[in-house]
């Protein structure tokens, strides 16, 4: 298992939901306001893969932080 | 032929040459595309900005600015009087808001955009394309697709989201093609006039929906902002237009562009029926990649001195973002001329980066995959009929007039 770690940051959401898109097992929109949500912040294997490149390459609004792993 | 929107090429302009990307004005960007400074007509100094990742880092900068300034980097000469009105409206669009109001405007639409929202509409979306194509059917080939799904698909998609009734649906989707450009090479008299029908009827779908609130995106954009005070009457017809005429020529283009694509690359048409489910969502980020060299470029001005790779962006200085460069950028993209549905190009820059990263994305992605899967499964022998030249251009306007396929 990988000691990686995801966070997110709502201020700087946007709601574009490409994060769900690539990963919908470690981030979902929220109905209400469409900001993200963290549904798994130890994501382990192809989804710690996801997560690197969402929030490397993907997330526009730069609102998910990766340390660790 | 001439066009009298066409922009005088004072400076880079849209990239808006298919089948050739790369305009003579794209020659100002030097080979290995580092950033290459211009200046604008105004005499104000501005930065081309082609490499992938520069433009991601620059975009998701908070550094820069959409709104109005005496130094934007605006393309073409313009008379006071357009630089006064566009900087009277853009108090009123979310387009050309810096955070932190960008962001409560924008979160007063987002709900009505995510992904769940977008595939609620799913099964009407495919409704409609089913109607299009009994009617394609009924008709018989040959016929130009663009006439008979890829404009009038997302004109109805769009109505539906704004609840404009059955009865005022022909306002909305007569003006548009002209706003548009996508049947002809209409004149700038006819789309002032069709500029102003629709901002007329605007104006009184508000009103409408002002008094009588309706549970669609249009309603709910109305009605959480009547909450506030950021937006006048004027304002909410301002931003009505704007979520409404936004996509419209970027869905329509996408699905004649996409389709004509894929016939194009048997191979991987084949591949795409094989296993739609693994590959549509590829498929989809791939015709974005490959095409996003058919929009406007993106400008942004600098509030503070931003340095990157060595270079110093100065205060006041403008950016000039060639994201159909990005996206064929050689250092991210291997091969990047070729279109390729295996590759992954989730980071493509078609819907922009940054804040401002296009609101409308899952409903333009759901009506591209229907259409690709409603086409090729009902018509099997798909085939452009105008090999030649199948997408005509119109002045380098919308990229697809015309795209007349059998079956």
């Amino acid at each position: 298992m990988s000691g990686m770690r995801v966070s997110v940051d709502r201020d700087r959401c946007i709601g574009a939901g490409l994060c769900v898109m690539s990963a919908p097992s470690v981030f979902d929109q929220e109905d209400d306001t469409g900001l993200v949500v963290l549904l798994d912040d130890r994501p382990a294997g192809v989804d710690s893969e996801h997560a690197r490149k969402i929030a490397e390459h993907i997330c526009p609004s730069k609102a998910i932080r990766i340390t660790g792993g | 032929m001439t066009d009298a929107m066409e922009i005088p090429a004072t400076c880079p302009v849209a990239p808006r040459g298919w089948p050739n990307p790369l305009l003579a004005e794209y020659d100002q960007v030097p080979a290995g595309r580092p950033l290459t400074q211009v200046t604008m007509p105004s005499g104000s100094k501005a930065w081309l900005v082609s490499q992938h990742d520069h433009i991601q880092r620059l975009l998701a900068d908070d550094r820069f600015s959409v709104e109005p300034h005496p130094t934007f980097p605006i393309r073409f000469p313009a008379p006071q009087e357009l630089l006064d009105m566009i900087a009277r409206d853009s108090k009123n669009l979310l387009v050309t808001m810096d955070p932190p109001r960008h962001t409560r405007v924008r979160q007063m639409a987002l709900p009505d955009f995510t992904i769940k929202a977008a595939e609620k509409l799913r099964p009407r979306v495919q409704e409609l394309i089913d109607g299009y194509l009994d009617r394609m059917e009924a008709a018989g080939g040959p016929l130009d697709l663009v006439q008979a799904l890829a404009l009038p698909l997302p004109a109805q998609v769009i109505c539906e989201m704004a609840g404009i009734p059955e009865a005022e649906r022909d306002v909305f989707t007569r003006n548009a093609a002209i706003m548009v450009g996508t049947r002809h090479s209409y004149t700038m008299d006819e789309k002032m006039a069709a500029n102003n029908e629709l901002m007329e009827y605007f104006a009184t779908l508000v009103t409408e929906k002002q008094k009588n609130p309706t549970d669609d995106m249009l309603g709910n954009f109305i009605t959480r902002a009547g909450r506030t005070d950021e937006f006048d009457h004027h304002g909410l017809t301002l931003m009505t237009k704007m979520l409404l005429l936004a996509g419209y020529e970027f869905i329509v283009n996408r699905i004649a562009l996409g389709t004509q694509t894929l016939l194009d690359h048997p191979d991987q048409l084949k591949a795409l029926q094989a296993d739609p489910a693994g590959l549509m969502p590829k498929t989809v980020n791939e015709v974005l990649r490959h095409f996003s060299i058919v929009d406007e470029i993106i400008a942004r001005v600098a509030l503070a001195d931003v340095e990157i790779d060595g270079v110093t962006i100065k205060e006041g200085e403008g950016i000039l973002v060639l994201k159909g460069l990005g996206d064929r950028d050689p250092a991210k993209y291997t091969d990047p001329d070729a279109f390729d549905i295996h590759r992954d190009s989730r980071d493509h820059l078609a819907f922009g980066y940054g804040v401002h990263q296009c609101l409308g994305q899952h409903v333009a992605r759901l009506m591209m995959e229907l259409c690709f899967t409603s086409l090729f499964t009902r018509f099997p022998g798909l085939h452009v009929v105008e090999s030649d030249e199948p997408i005509e251009l119109v002045d380098g306007l919308p990229p697809v007039h015309k795209l007349v396929v059998g079956w």
